[in-house]
């Protein structure tokens, strides 16, 4: 039967060129933009290398240091000592926590990390890193622009980078300070030129010296700046003052936990609190916040939001609502199409039901024909999109965000394909499948 | 075989109502071959719709094989059209989109029966009517007669018990309208189908076993 139907549906398509035509138009541009948005999404908040585990990272890139007023309050006693009236002052002093006199926000310094966050036990893996540091390098006299992170040992476990060749650094590595570094396969080819191997190659980063190449990864698809720079070097390889800013207890460090599960985040948060109870006040400051944030707040703040809030669900909320009302336009074009088309094949139903067709027969028709039609239109759309891909890749429009038609974003454009070919057609095909067979038969045409 | 009793059709506007067929009463036996004639718009082709079951009487009762049909819900008429009609139309309905022997084969699409035995039962049918070595052809292909052929095809495929038949020759000149004919008495003679068929030519339908005439939505004779 389906044989049939999608004879019938090819034959239709061939045979009327402009509606085919304008139809595959409007779905296959749809779902290039749709398909293009899912891969956004998919790429930089989907569970791809070296992000792998991003449904269980909890990041957190910044704290709030906040430092309240405080109330001076002087009492006086008087008190006889041998026959003489002394007055007593007690003075003391009231922290107001209504009023924030002194708020600082910035990143962690790598003691509140050490002392502090290491020693968590809900989260599986913990990581610190000191990300996006410039760097400006002059390999045969041309200035290169890189990027990179300082990174502790555990950051390659929760990070599971595709490594091209060596591997990443050691905790024993970084606790002894040795000057390694892993790089993109792309910086090492711009500062070392195209070669076969760039292990035990040195880079040299100005006044710091030169790092032994002990690892090459393949560029990532997100833009997290955990993951997009291009150098990675062990956050030992510094003095660690430099790593802490000369007051509270802040600093530029981003951290990231990894939970075991998704839904630990909850007792990461709690213990997390515990730990912001602990903090005892310093340098005006007496309260210490840390910021928790999702890798959709992360990519949030990019958009909307600030430090300390997180908006990676109102974000996603705007996109999804965006995307159905740019869905919904061509929805409607192609249901009156659709409409138009099947009444003028009421002559054929008549037919079908004449001879033993009941209404879900008519419906399955019309669905799968539909459905024939929008795969054909969604596999224009896959082309197009891919195309789209590769030029904001090439152009650099998303800045360091990587976009690629994986299998899960393929998968996802199968389903918009099939959600949408259902939508369009249910309501054109129900109408016809209810159609009376005495009338569909007084229409002349098949 | 075919029993109708007090049929009545009408149809309603807001203030009007007309009735197309009233108080019909009619006994069709197993095999014979009936032609329905008569003025246009007397109701021939609405009286061989209620038979079809393709249309809901306003009340009477419709009774095929002894089933009483007309209240039977639209699932359960489908089955029944299905399995006991077949259906040919003046302008023969073929699907243009479909192979010969794909219209063929539709009715059996609708019995769960598999593409071979399909295929099988399609190129019986089509050698029945002749025109076996057309089946790969498409309608628009064919000549009229040629095209009412395969539609007899479509219709007998599923061996229904009674062939319906509105004006089969109406859109064909008289020598094809005459093989098509001949096409159906021999249908009627070999395989005892009852048939009832709706005509404006006296010759073809002096032709058939019984003439039942109608004039204003009234069996006159």
């Amino acid at each position: 039967m389906l044989k049939n139907y999608l004879k019938i549906a090819l034959n239709s398509l061939r045979k009327n060129v402009l509606y085919t035509g304008v139809t595959l138009f409007g779905i296959s541009f749809t779902l290039m933009v749709l398909i293009f948005a899912v891969a956004v999404l998919e790429n930089e908040l989907g569970s791809n290398k070296p992000m792998t585990n991003s449904d269980k990272l909890m990041f957190i890139p910044s704290m709030t240091a906040k430092g309240y007023e405080r109330q001076k309050e002087t009492k006086y006693d008087s008190i006889w000592v041998d026959d003489t009236l002394k007055i007593d002052t007690i003075t003391t002093t009231k922290i107001n926590r209504a009023n924030v006199v002194n708020e600082s926000n910035a990143g962690l310094s790598y003691s509140v990390f050490n002392d502090r966050l290491k020693t968590m036990t809900t989260p599986r893996f913990k990581s610190v890193y000191f990300p996006k540091i410039p760097i400006n390098v002059y390999p045969s006299n041309a200035k290169l622009e890189l990027e990179a992170n300082l990174v502790d040992a555990e950051f390659w476990k929760i990070f599971d980078f595709k490594f091209l060749e060596g591997k990443a650094f050691s905790e024993m590595a970084v606790e002894n300070r040795v000057r390694e570094v892993v790089m993109k396969k792309e910086a090492a080819k711009a500062y070392f030129g195209d070669k076969d191997s760039y292990l035990g190659s040195e880079f040299t980063w100005g006044s710091n010296g030169t790092f032994k190449v002990v690892g090459i990864v393949d560029k990532s698809v997100s833009s997290n700046e955990a993951v997009s720079v291009d150098l990675f070097f062990p956050v030992t390889f510094t003095n660690s003052d430099d790593l802490n800013y000369s007051f509270g207890h802040l600093g530029s460090g981003h951290v990231v936990l990894m939970a075991h599960n998704h839904n630990d985040f909850d007792k990461i948060s709690a213990e997390l609190d515990k730990v912001e109870n602990n903090i005892q006040p310093v340098d005006d400051f007496d309260e210490f916040i840390f910021n928790e944030k999702t890798l959709e707040d992360m990519y949030a703040w990019g958009f909307i939001g600030n430090q300390t809030q997180r908006f990676g669900s109102k974000l996603l909320g705007y996109i999804f609502t965006g995307l159905g009302l740019f869905l919904l336009i061509p929805l409607i074009n192609l249901i009156n199409l659709n409409s138009t088309r099947v009444l003028e094949r009421s002559a054929e139903i008549g037919v079908r039901k004449a001879f033993g067709a009941q209404t879900k027969d008519v419906l399955v028709q019309f669905l799968f024909e539909n459905l024939i039609l929008t795969l054909i239109g969604g596999f224009i759309g896959l082309i197009l999109s891919q195309l789209l891909l590769g030029l904001f890749n090439a152009n650099q429009w998303l800045g360091e965000t990587h976009l690629a038609i994986n299998p899960m974003v393929a998968f996802i454009g199968l389903v918009i394909m099939i959600v949408f070919s259902f939508l369009s057609g249910i309501i054109p095909a129900y109408r016809i499948s209810r159609i009376a067979i005495s009338n569909a038969l007084k229409t002349a045409s098949l | 075989m075919i029993k109708i009793e007090n049929l009545n059709k009408s149809y309603f506007t807001d203030t009007l109502e007309t009735q197309a067929l009233q108080n019909i009463n009619l006994d069709i036996a197993e095999g014979e071959f009936i032609s329905i004639m008569g003025p246009s718009g007397c109701g021939k082709s609405t009286l061989l719709n209620m038979i079809g079951l393709i249309d809901q009487p306003t009340d009477g009762q419709i009774f095929i094989n002894q089933m009483q049909l007309e209240a039977l819900p639209e699932k359960k008429l489908a089955e029944f059209r299905n399995q006991h009609l077949g259906f040919i139309f003046q302008s023969f309905h073929l699907i243009s989109d479909l192979s010969v022997i794909d219209n063929v084969e539709l009715p059996l699409l609708y019995r769960k029966v598999n593409a071979k035995k399909r295929k099988e039962m399609a190129e019986a049918a089509l050698e029945k009517v002749g025109l076996l070595h057309r089946k790969n052809h498409y309608p628009n292909q064919l000549s009229g007669g040629q095209r009412q052929r395969v539609a007899i095809a479509r219709a007998i495929i599923g061996q229904p018990s009674v062939l319906l038949a509105d004006e089969p020759t109406g859109n064909l000149d008289s020598v094809l309208g005459t093989q098509v004919m001949d096409l159906l008495m021999e249908l009627n003679s070999a395989s005892k189908v009852t048939i009832v068929m709706v005509t404006h030519d006296e010759a073809i339908a002096q032709r058939t076993n019984r003439i039942v005439r109608l004039f204003d939505g009234n069996i006159v004779n």
